[in-house]
């Protein structure tokens, strides 16, 4: 008998706590009700238009964009600013179907950001369309990149503007500015762990970090890392080690310690990686007598 | 008015109803804890269950049919509320936003939400010539699972997927889209090739599916009878639009003269660094000046 009270009180306890539970789980769907990005679409094109109906539809429309919208963004790194399109005169042709079919030519601006750096594009973008074939070409294109702190990107600018390369673009200045951020935590990371030795004159978003033996005035390791795009929109990391060095302490170098360490860094980058050789150089500065 | 009317007053009916039985359990557990006879605490404890059992499965369907109703804009479930936007103002900006999807073709990378996922679409071009489309349709779940998709089985996509799908996203994207722009480019420069200067070859160009192997046999002068220059381009690095290593051959037999050495030599820079076609092309122009030339008497 005992028992069996038990158990039903346990039960009328698990049956408050669900109640409680789905109590809160039907105040927080409510609110949230507009917000919610992941909504089936095929249920609301099921639902009747007209009147008030097609005013809550737009907005349904309107926010399944604009949540699009953001996780493009979140998913490329880049956001719009804003976007135009027009159509334009053919130069030298009054009508638009030749004998090579439907031609069409566009005038386009595009302005928005890449990581944190803002850009602004204006292109020319030549439609043609045969009965074999249809085919779709970029024919003019300019860009500004502001501000430009990196001097890198002039020369892949002009480079770009020249092969009309929109795509490579973007994929060049992503992978570029990557590097640059990952440059920069890696700076960060070390001149925290370590703020004695690690020297950044230029800041976190310079080019270079300079290491500095606690044991010896005077006596520092420079690493200067550097990021390119070359030719082809490859973008390429290099990293050198300088060294400074009072000059009584050159001539004691028989061995050519110093004259070979940049060698030696650039074997130990490829065995280690960059922040493990970063960090070894650290050690070996740290332990010296 | 009727539909918010309703829905409010579902929601409260509730809550009174929860507050109604939580009054009447404290009233009735009072006695229980006292001198009440076992036999009477049993039939209110059961009465309690089953009231309680019936006032939660009728929150279930609520949460149910609540969280179906999530999917439903919330102005339709308030028409009289004042809305904040007008419609005119909706429109604007949704054309603004299906502009902006569109201008993101631009970028290479689109794509659009799906019920389970994400359908991701790569734009590839060689210059300015904009190329195929491919897409890669993705369900969001742990792990990230790549449901279906229109890549090129030679494209490396499953070591694409296994580097970087689960560990960066935005990394998995742009180095597919990167694979997908080489191979592009590449086929593109080929089919130029084969297409706008077939008369300069000695017969079909040979490839491999991947296009990081070409090999074709050609002449300067497409009026002549022999093909004395055989070319081997081989892109090692898959995401590239030049070859990493440039072979050209002459095939004449006998002594060749000094000039053709030079003339390979000078076709094999040709080759590093201009794309395929715009080599041809400059061959075009150093003959159509030749013949500029030898027409004037």
């Amino acid at each position: 008998m005992e028992k069996e009270r038990e158990e039903q009180q346990q039960q009328l306890r698990a049956l408050r706590a669900e109640i409680a539970a789905l109590q809160r789980r039907l105040e927080q769907t409510h609110p949230a009700a507009a917000l919610d990005p992941e909504r089936d679409p095929e249920l609301e094109r099921r639902r009747p238009a007209g009147g008030r109906e097609s005013a809550g539809d737009l907005e349904g429309q309107l926010g399944r964009a604009e949540s699009g919208l953001s996780f493009l963004s979140r998913l490329t790194g880049i956001s719009i600013a804003d976007y135009s399109m027009a159509r334009a005169q053919l130069p030298g042709s009054g009508g638009s179907a030749g004998e090579n079919g439907l031609r069409v030519l566009r005038k386009g601006r595009l302005a928005g950001q890449c990581h944190a750096v803002p850009f602004q594009l204006e292109f020319q973008l030549l439609e043609m369309q045969s009965e074999e074939s249809s085919s779709a070409a970029i024919t003019d294109l300019s860009i500004v990149l502001e501000p430009m702190e990196y001097s890198a990107l002039s020369r892949f600018v002009a480079r770009t503007e020249e092969k009309r390369d929109l795509f490579l673009f973007f994929r060049s200045l992503h992978f570029f500015l990557e590097w640059c951020e990952y440059r920069q935590r890696t700076f960060q990371y070390f001149k925290e762990k370590y703020p004695a030795m690690v020297q950044l004159p230029g800041g976190t978003a310079a080019d270079s970090m300079g290491l500095q033996s606690p044991h010896v005035p005077g006596f520092e390791l420079v690493l200067v890392w550097t990021v390119h795009i070359d030719a082809e929109g490859k973008v390429v990391p290099e990293l050198d080690l300088l060294t400074k060095i009072p000059e009584q302490a050159l001539t004691l170098d028989q061995k050519e310690v110093v004259v070979r360490a940049p060698h030696c860094f650039r074997t130990l980058l490829q065995l280690l990686g960059i922040e493990a050789a970063i960090d070894s150089l650290i050690q070996l500065l740290r332990t010296e007598e | 008015m009727a539909s918010s009317q309703k829905h409010v007053f579902s929601l409260t009916g509730v809550l009174y109803q929860l507050e109604r039985l939580e009054a009447h359990d404290q009233r009735s557990a009072r006695p229980q804890d006292g001198h009440q006879g076992p036999q009477d605490s049993e039939t209110d404890l059961e009465a309690k269950i089953l009231k309680l059992r019936k006032l939660r499965d009728e929150l279930r369907t609520k949460v149910k049919l609540h969280e179906a109703g999530a999917r439903i804009p919330i102005a339709n479930l308030e028409p009289y509320e004042p809305l904040k936007n007008s419609e005119e103002n909706l429109k604007m900006k949704l054309e603004k936003a299906k502009a902006f999807f569109q201008a993101f073709h631009l970028t290479g990378l689109s794509g659009k939400l799906t019920t389970k996922g994400v359908c991701i679409c790569f734009n590839t071009a060689f210059e300015g010539n904009i190329l195929d489309s491919y897409y890669v349709d993705l369900i969001i779940k742990k792990p990230l699972q790549i449901h279906r998709h229109s890549v090129p089985v030679f494209i490396p996509l499953e070591q694409i997927a296994a580097k970087y799908l689960e560990t960066n996203f935005q990394h998995f994207v742009y180095s597919l889209s990167e694979h997908l722009n080489g191979y592009s480019g590449r086929k593109y420069q080929a089919d130029q090739l084969q297409c706008g200067f077939s008369a300069f070859l000695a017969r079909p160009l040979q490839r491999n599916s991947l296009c990081t192997l070409l090999s074709f046999t050609y002449t300067m002068d497409p009026s002549g009878e022999s093909f004395p220059f055989c070319a081997r381009l081989v892109y090692q690095d898959l995401t590239t639009t030049l070859p990493t290593d440039v072979t050209i051959t002459y095939q004449g037999t006998g002594a060749t003269p000094a000039s053709w050495e030079n003339q390979r030599a000078v076709h094999e820079t040709l080759f590093y660094k201009n794309a395929l076609h715009k080599v041809f092309e400059s061959f075009l122009r150093v003959r159509e000046n030749f013949d500029c030339v030898s027409s004037v008497p």
